[in-house]
């Protein structure tokens, strides 16, 4: 009787789920996925000042501000996006087996587990990508200031910000429910063309991707609709929350 | 009384089954109660659910049908809280990358939603009962099969479970971390509840006082390791003989004439003999000895062979597998 009363005052109820948030962000920033997603993003971003300094130097021509923070961002939606569904997809399926066996078997819910991994992969990709986003601004603001506004670069920012929270949140919804990580990476891909394209017969233009990619030069110069994009973030938060609790139901019901 | 019976009760599953995408019947129809201070033996050969009923028990898989009670509570894939009182070593552990034991042990004791002061000094102490002082700081990835092996006890141990959960503990361990383990299991039997899951039947043998027999997902067998050994048949003896081999090899032909004898071997000085299922022991071997006597052979030692967990388990499929159809009466013959 007196262990009854002891042990349960020694349990930290949210522990479990710091420890899977912390160890998931540890090793993601290991991966090799991550360090080439990094690595190719700084260069890309070098490549291009380099390409400006170039184009200056023999022909004399300054290219705007705006068009080279829009090269920058636009890398960022469509190169490394593969970078980061590769990241994200495997979470939890490239887990599955004896792996997950020794995690799942010890005093965590399958709730806890799911939300730590997915809270994990959303602050290392939304993270590293608005530290890239804003040494990004810096350099512009600091090298390139002629066209650009500084608030409409943060406003492009977070609509980015908005996209990748979903894609993140997709691929980590695929990834608990998918024994597979390939055929996840697959699943997503085939999702997001699917709803893109789905959502620009929309009426309601402000949810579509690609309207908001549309809109994005004009963001950078400080030419923003500030209401379009509180409707957009909420949205992308609004499906993003309805993907996860539908993931997290599913792999709380299922076999590891 | 029926109150006292459910508080010692440590698991209880009952009509208990698993069916893989409607594909693969992995346990068919088990219902077990298991005591507490119980060491129990799970035998089976490959594929016949032994991992499935442990992975149940612990609630990694979701029954098809029937139900687990764990320490009287139900057992679900959410049930954290139970699982605070078990210890599990999955068959061939594997850890995350990157990791050491110090640190791999904090984030299992993390995961029970241990606190800092609870689970720093329990995973020192636990580093140093399992021989890993010197390995501490390592990475887990170039350790041996025997430090992993030790390495999953102390994460299994790290809770201070009253339920221990172990699929095939030792699995690909050379003889003297094999020795260790099963010194290990003896200990710990004093104090907890055990399933041990394992191939080697002496193991069993060595430290479990029950057994419980899978047979393609069928429960078989569940009882003391005494009743098993029991049901098996005693009708094999080995007799060391002494004497001139003339004379031996003489008797054993009078003795093969005698009627209580299905089989009789001899191997030099060493004779073996199966008996007729009907005849009653004692007497058939009176009637050797005398045989013996007459032909003025000393006998050295006789022992009765398959006095083992292993003959009895073989037995025990053997049987159930020649019952065929039979088997689906076999509630109503009960």
């Amino acid at each position: 009787m007196s262990t009854d009363s002891v042990k349960p005052e020694q349990y930290r109820k949210w522990l479990p789920y710091w420890a899977v948030f912390q160890t998931d962000m540890q090793q993601t920033v290991h991966t090799w996925v991550y360090r080439l997603w990094l690595l190719a993003s700084i260069l890309v971003l070098a490549g291009f000042f380099t390409y400006r300094f170039g184009v200056y130097k023999e022909t004399g021509i300054i290219q705007h501000g705006s068009l080279f923070f829009l090269q920058s961002l636009r890398w960022t939606i469509l190169a490394s996006m593969t970078l980061v569904v590769v990241l994200t997809t495997g979470c939890i399926s490239s887990e599955r087996g004896t792996l997950a066996d020794s995690v799942l078997s010890r005093g965590i819910s399958r709730y806890q587990y799911f939300l730590g991994k997915w809270h994990a992969r959303l602050v290392t990709v939304i993270g590293t990508f608005l530290l890239l986003g804003s040494i990004t601004i810096l350099g512009c603001m600091f090298f390139l200031h002629e066209d650009l506004s500084f608030k409409g670069c943060l406003i492009a920012l977070f609509a980015i910000c908005g996209l990748l929270f979903t894609v993140v949140t997709c691929c980590v919804t695929v990834s608990a429910i998918l024994n597979s990580t390939v055929l996840g990476i697959i699943t997503v891909w085939v999702l997001l063309y699917g709803v893109t394209l789905g959502l620009s017969y929309f009426p309601s233009v402000h949810l579509s991707p690609e309207v908001t990619m549309q809109a994005l030069p004009h963001m950078v110069k400080g030419e923003y609709d500030l209401q379009a994009l509180g409707r957009l973030l909420i949205w992308t938060l609004g499906i993003s929350l309805g993907i996860s609790s539908f993931g997290m139901l599913w792999f709380a019901r299922r076999d590891i | 009384m029926a109150a006292d019976q459910s508080t010692d009760l440590v698991v209880e599953t009952y009509k208990l089954t698993k069916i893989y995408q409607n594909k693969q019947i992995a346990l068919n129809d088990v219902s077990l109660r298991i005591e507490r201070g119980t060491v129990l033996g799970l035998l089976g050969s490959n594929g016949a659910g032994k991992t499935t009923l442990l992975r149940l028990i612990i609630g990694l898989h979701r029954p098809t049908a029937g139900w687990v009670n764990v320490f009287d509570k139900n057992m679900t894939p959410n049930s954290a809280q139970l699982r605070r009182k078990i210890g599990y070593i999955p068959t061939n552990p594997q850890f995350p990358k990157g990791m050491t034991p110090i640190t791999y042990l904090d984030y299992m004791a993390r995961l029970f939603g241990l606190p800092e002061d609870v689970r720093k000094p329990r995973l020192a102490s636990l580093i140093r009962a399992v021989d890993l002082l010197g390995a501490s700081g390592n990475p887990i990835s170039g350790f041996s099969n025997g430090m992993t092996a030790r390495l999953a006890v102390a994460a299994s141990l790290i809770n201070e479970p009253d339920l221990l959960i172990w699929d095939e503990p030792t699995h690909g361990l050379d003889p003297e971390a094999r020795r260790s383990m099963l010194e290990l299991i003896k200990s710990l039997s004093r104090e907890k509840t055990l399933i041990v899951s394992s191939h080697n039947l002496s193991d069993i043998d060595e430290v479990c006082d029950h057994a419980a027999v899978l047979s393609h997902g069928q429960l078989i067998f569940y009882g003391s390791l005494q009743d098993l050994k029991g049901r098996m048949r005693k009708n094999h003896y080995e007799l060391d003989l002494e004497g001139d081999q003339k004379s031996i090899t003489k008797a054993v032909q009078t003795i093969k004439t005698l009627s209580e004898f299905k089989t009789v071997t001899l191997k030099q000085k060493k004779l073996e003999i199966y008996l007729n299922d009907d005849v009653v022991a004692s007497t058939a071997l009176a009637n050797l000895f005398m045989t013996l006597t007459d032909s003025k052979i000393n006998l050295l030692s006789i022992k009765s062979i398959g006095q083992q967990t292993e003959e009895a388990f073989l037995d025990l499929v053997e049987q159930e597998e020649s019952r065929g159809f039979a088997r689906i009466y076999k509630q109503e013959a009960a």
